[in-house]
């Protein structure tokens, strides 16, 4: 717990929503913290502080979580944003890169409300059929976080692993291994990994003519996109694939819109609200806008807008985050409909992103 | 425009290959003749071809009515016949150089971005060697290499039968950019990306290469009064979408020019408003922005958004998010100026320079080291000469068969 008074006890509240038994959205108490977070990161955090000033939206000046300031991920990548002694700081997270991309990093004192707020939020929308407490088999096509101890990724699934994986549950990285896992698996499994391993997996299933039908009552979570990759596959094309060569239906394929900058993670809703148009869903303490970047308001149903996401679980960094990512609302979730375009869109005048990327 | 599919690009290709033969039989001075004649039409403010150029590309691209015309006259006025044939006394040795030189049977061209005047001169280039060419246009200007098509078949129907214009459905690649690369030399322009793509691809075939480039000026205590609006008149023209267009300002040992460069955004936005910005590209400028604050930079936007300025407190090159978004890095001498476009020499294309004083022509020479094809003035960036040795290469001379 911070040695902070103010931070320990919004992280007591925070962390109270997200250990109840059934978490509902509540839009009071949600506003509530949010306000609370933002003043307190305010005062702690001089780069949003800047941010907040010149934007003219100050804790004086904002009254709902709507108007407080997003940063953008890119800010993540050049500076530290603490809202914490750097001294107390326990972990780093970092977003995945190249030699020639810089990182950005996630600075966390405590772990805790971290994990208490991906945990019940998988099982909501991965394990929905699980008991309380119940265990699955999980393979995960990851490094282990050990092996791998800045990816938020594998500590999640470290998490995951530790607190609802069956026996048998296993990082494995090698394709050639975890298909003979796969093939082998005589109960249901829980699938998880990045969405470029699954194309490396699925490459090897067709290269070896291989067709799976794994056990029924198989879910399969694939997250991430195809930044920096030599290919990109189409996330229907994707699935469509895994479909074909696991023996899993669609509808138990789940996509995790999540980032190393976020504390908490979305999912698609096919598990949790089977038979509803699938759309990204988060917890109750995490909140999505899809925001029209001219006007700073909330796009309508079906407009596109940048995706701004909110978490209450990023009480020591910053609690509103701009994404690159553009989505549409759909109901009351929404949906990932892309990147910013590439340079040809642009003109023939080069973006120095990609100059700096060499 | 006829769709390209792989079937009628190679037929397509066939065609103008069997077409050169004539071509290449025609006197080296009637096909000059013929394109400066091409060239005066689009020199001309009042021609059908300019006409044509002004009316449709506002719809099409996106750019507003104004910029258009400002542009095209910027672009093209020094465009005539008699600088076509300047050029190629220059490069070509006149028509006596051209008669005797072999261009290519058959060429390809594959076309970036949204702004015309490169359309005529990719087309150009290539024919003034005799070599028929098969365009693929831009996916943001399906239009121009069809105007151009046009004017020259109202000049010469011969020559416009050597020239054709196919549009391709999504992105360049598979069997289309197979049947493309049937060409004996194709000219590729756009991302390093799409270079490498063809380059990959292209095996027998010539590539002539213009990847992406990007622009920067240097303003030292001795510029004019007036050289912020003659830069804001080179941002705002395409909407910084060219490679001329600067995407930076080094103030070198003066006064911060943010204030200065504001005010000429916001009378350039009343003579040239902005066109549409894609809505990735407002997203991207406002991330940029709140980037800016944080780090403690200044920033400047017009009030509608028509153009944003942010003073960094540093010289680090950083992410252009274009339709007039304009960073200023103060430095404090020659030195620091030169240290500070070094990151960038790749991609230099144009660096305009004024004020600098006595260090000026060597400023000039060390940029051109550095790999800027073009040192001018602010307000001239993007009104380059036909003879531009763009990215440090003639215009004619890539079409001489090795």
């Amino acid at each position: 717990m911070s040695a902070d008074p103010a931070r320990a006890a919004l992280d007591g509240a925070i962390l109270d929503w997200m250990r109840e038994k059934h978490p509902a959205s509540d839009d009071a108490r949600f506003e509530e913290l949010a306000l609370r977070l933002f003043a307190f990161q305010f005062e702690r955090c001089a780069p949003f502080r800047r941010l907040c000033e010149g934007r003219g939206r100050t804790p004086a000046d904002v009254a709902s979580w709507q108007g407080i300031p997003a940063v953008p991920t890119g800010a993540f990548k050049e500076m530290e944003l603490r809202s914490f002694p750097a001294a107390r700081e326990t972990h780093v997270f970092r977003t995945s890169g190249t030699a020639t991309r810089s990182r950005g990093e996630l600075h966390l004192d405590t772990l805790e409300l971290y994990e208490a707020s991906l945990l019940p939020t998988f099982c909501a929308f991965l394990l929905p059929d699980l008991p309380d407490g119940g265990t699955l088999q999980h393979l995960f096509l990851a490094p282990a976080a050990r092996e791998a101890p800045d990816s938020s990724l594998s500590h999640m699934f470290q998490v995951l692993a530790d607190a609802r994986g069956a026996q048998g549950s296993v990082f494995e990285m090698d394709v050639a291994r975890m298909a003979e896992r796969l093939a082998a698996a005589d109960a249901p499994l829980c699938v998880c990994g990045t969405a470029f391993a699954f194309v490396h997996l699925l490459d090897h299933l067709d290269e070896q003519g291989e067709i799976l039908a794994l056990p029924a009552g198989t879910r399969i979570m694939e997250t991430g996109g195809f930044k920096g990759r030599s290919r990109e596959v189409p996330r229907p094309e994707l699935h469509a694939r895994i479909a074909r060569s696991l023996g899993v239906g669609v509808e138990r394929i789940v996509n995790q819109y999540g980032m190393t900058e976020l504390g908490s993670q979305f999912y698609d809703s096919v598990l949790h609200a089977p038979g509803e148009p699938r759309r990204k869903l988060g917890p109750p303490w995490a909140r999505a806008r899809v925001v029209d970047p001219a006007s700073g308001e909330d796009a309508c149903e079906g407009q596109q807008g940048v995706l701004q996401i909110l978490d209450l679980a990023n009480t020591g960094s910053v609690l509103s985050v701009a994404t690159a990512d553009l989505g549409v609302r759909i109901a009351d979730g929404f949906e990932v409909v892309g990147r910013e375009p590439g340079a040809e869109a642009r003109g023939c005048s080069i973006a120095a992103d990609e100059m700096l990327a060499g | 425009m006829i769709v390209a599919d792989p079937a009628r690009l190679e037929g397509t290709l066939a065609r103008l290959r069997d077409n050169g033969v004539a071509l290449r039989e025609r006197p080296a001075d009637e096909v000059l003749g013929s394109l400066a004649r091409l060239f005066d039409a689009f020199a001309d403010h009042d021609s059908p071809a300019r006409e044509a150029l002004a009316s449709v590309l506002p719809a099409t691209t996106g750019f507003s009515a104004e910029m258009v015309r400002e542009g095209l006259a910027r672009g093209f006025d020094s465009w005539t016949g008699a600088a076509l044939r300047e050029l190629a006394a220059a490069e070509m040795g006149g028509t006596k150089g051209l008669a005797s030189t072999r261009g290519f049977d058959v060429a390809a061209v594959v076309l970036a971005g949204a702004i015309p005047m490169p359309v005529l001169l990719s087309v150009a280039a290539p024919l003034l060697l005799r070599t028929p060419v098969l365009v693929k246009p831009s996916r943001h200007d399906p239009v121009s290499a069809g105007i151009v098509r046009d004017t020259l078949a109202s000049i010469d129907t011969g020559l416009a039968d050597c020239l054709e214009s196919l549009r391709f459905e999504g992105e360049l690649q598979g069997a289309c950019l197979t049947a493309l690369c049937g060409a004996d030399a194709i000219e590729v322009n756009g991302s390093d990306a799409t270079v490498a793509t063809v380059r990959a691809q292209a095996r027998d075939c010539t590539v002539i290469a213009h990847g992406h480039k990007l622009s920067v000026a240097a303003l030292g205590p001795e510029a004019g009064a007036d050289a912020c609006e003659r830069l804001a008149l080179d941002i705002a023209l395409w909407d910084q979408l060219g490679c001329l267009s600067p995407i930076a300002v080094y103030p070198v040992g003066t006064a911060d020019p943010s204030e200065a460069l504001a005010e000429a955004l916001t009378r350039a936005e009343a003579c040239w408003p902005r066109g549409r910005t894609p809505l990735a590209s407002v997203a991207a400028a406002e991330r940029e922005l709140d980037q800016a604050r944080m780090r403690g930079a200044k920033v400047l936007s017009g009030r509608t958004g028509s153009f944003n300025i942010v003073r960094e407190l540093d010289a680090v090159p950083r992410l252009a998010p274009l339709h007039r978004f304009l960073r200023i890095h103060p430095v404090a001498d020659a030195d620091a100026l030169l240290d500070a476009l070094r990151p960038l020499q790749p991609h230099l294309a144009c660096v305009a320079l004024e004020g600098l004083g006595s260090s000026e022509p060597a400023l000039a020479t060390a940029c051109a080291e550095l790999g800027a094809s073009r040192v001018c003035a602010p307000g001239e960036m993007q009104s380059p000469p036909l003879g531009w040795r763009r990215g440090g290469r003639g215009v004619l001379e890539p079409w001489v068969r090795p």
